[in-house]
């Protein structure tokens, strides 16, 4: 845990209700970029973000000395993000060939509207979405704490709970089935 | 060594470099037996580009971060919802004005056992077998790991305390509809008129 994190817990436990406010804007973007990275939906993901910073609030008043803010965070956000997605699904079962629509990338659409490239580019884009929700949480979950969160093995093993071997032939695992899949769609030139 | 020995050992070349020279200024500092392989091993250069190519795809799933109003109207309804979950204000208490002895009664039966609960959940002093495990792991040894785990608990009794609040409100809007019928055609026992008539038998 970082000093300043340290004496804004402290500030907090004290009863400076502000506090809070600091931990949340040191940690929201993170939050919300691990948030989006699973739901790929930005409606989500804020709610995911705010139902995280609520639980910490929550537990904020006990918390422990050893424990990191955004560790724990990650953790709830992975879990809430795989409830929602769970959720979804359940849903998506009753209503029988109802489909959530992907978000569209507006950024992609406002500069090249209606451009055959941009067409090409927003399937590649769905496709990699599809074929990373398809991995299984665990595997999905350390290849996005690895690739958008830049932690370390012996972090996401924290956050996950599991060995840093785990994490690690997650990470393989997960990066191998994406290769295949993305091989298969043509999506990627290389093979071996 | 098989080239399979080798792939574990790619991957991570392959997603802690960003561009060609920080690839390369990452091979120069890695394991000389790994380089040699790869120097040797188009198999294996050809998985390390794939890898690289994979994880390069993955950017599709990075967000533009929400602007600064999005972010005040997330921590204001994270304000307000801590508010409404307060621990026993979030149960809509009926006036006791029109309080009924008997509605009383059930009142006072609910608070009890909202101060048991609160008291058992969120009392605090020394921790002791007699509490809920979350708060006995706390000071255990293990690191961040168990604090985490403390934290966990601590988070899942908490949900927990909740839904029982949530059961308790309902049992109260039961018990006030209950009366709310009662009431109709019957006369009801007031506290304001200080009498006893009109009981219904
Ligand atoms: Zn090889």
């Amino acid at each position: 845990m970082c000093p300043e994190e340290k004496k804004l817990i402290a500030d907090f436990q004290g009863g400076d209700g502000g506090a809070f406010d600091k931990i949340f804007e040191m940690y929201r973007e993170r939050a919300y970029r691990a948030a989006y990275a699973w739901t790929r939906n930005r409606d989500d993901a804020l709610d995911i973000v705010q139902e995280a910073f609520i639980k910490l609030y929550k537990v904020l008043g006990r918390w422990k000395p050893r424990a990191s803010v955004y560790t724990w965070l990650y953790r709830v956000i992975i879990n809430l993000s795989i409830d929602r997605g769970r959720k979804k699904t359940r849903r998506r079962e009753v209503r029988t060939g109802d489909i959530v629509p992907e978000e569209r990338d507006e950024r992609l659409i406002s500069r090249d509207i209606g451009g055959f490239e941009s067409v090409a580019r927003e399937e590649t884009r769905t496709f990699i979405r599809r074929a990373v929700s398809s991995l299984p949480p665990k595997q999905r979950a350390a290849l996005i704490l690895k690739y958008f969160e830049g932690l370390t093995i012996a972090e996401i093993a924290v956050i996950q709970g599991c060995s840093q071997g785990a994490i690690k032939a997650n990470l393989f695992h997960a990066v191998n089935k994406l290769r295949i899949i993305l091989k298969k769609n043509g999506t990627t030139d290389y093979a071996d | 060594m098989r080239c399979s020995k080798f792939r574990k050992a790619v991957l991570p070349l392959a997603m802690e470099t960003g561009d060609e020279r920080e690839l390369a200024l990452r091979l120069e500092r890695t394991d000389v037996k790994l380089r040699s392989h790869l120097d040797s091993c188009e198999e294996c250069r050809s998985y390390l580009r794939s890898c690289r190519e994979t994880l390069a795809g993955l950017s599709v799933l990075e967000a533009d971060q929400p602007g600064e109003r999005k972010w005040s109207e997330v921590r204001d309804a994270i304000h307000e919802a801590v508010r409404q979950k307060a621990p026993v204000y979030g149960v809509a208490w009926p006036s006791l004005s029109r309080v009924s002895w008997a509605r009383a009664g059930a009142i006072a039966a609910v608070a009890l056992i909202i101060s048991a609960v609160s008291f058992v959940y969120f009392r605090p002093g020394p921790l002791d077998e007699s509490l809920p495990r979350a708060l006995r792991v706390a000071g255990a040894p293990g690191g961040e790991e168990a604090d985490l785990a403390f934290l966990d608990e601590l988070e899942v009794t908490d949900r927990e305390y909740d839904e029982l609040i949530s059961e308790i409100d309902e049992l109260m809007r039961e018990i006030d509809t209950a009366y709310a019928q009662l009431d109709i055609g019957t006369g009801e026992v007031s506290l304001d008129k200080g009498r006893f008539e009109n009981i219904p038998t």
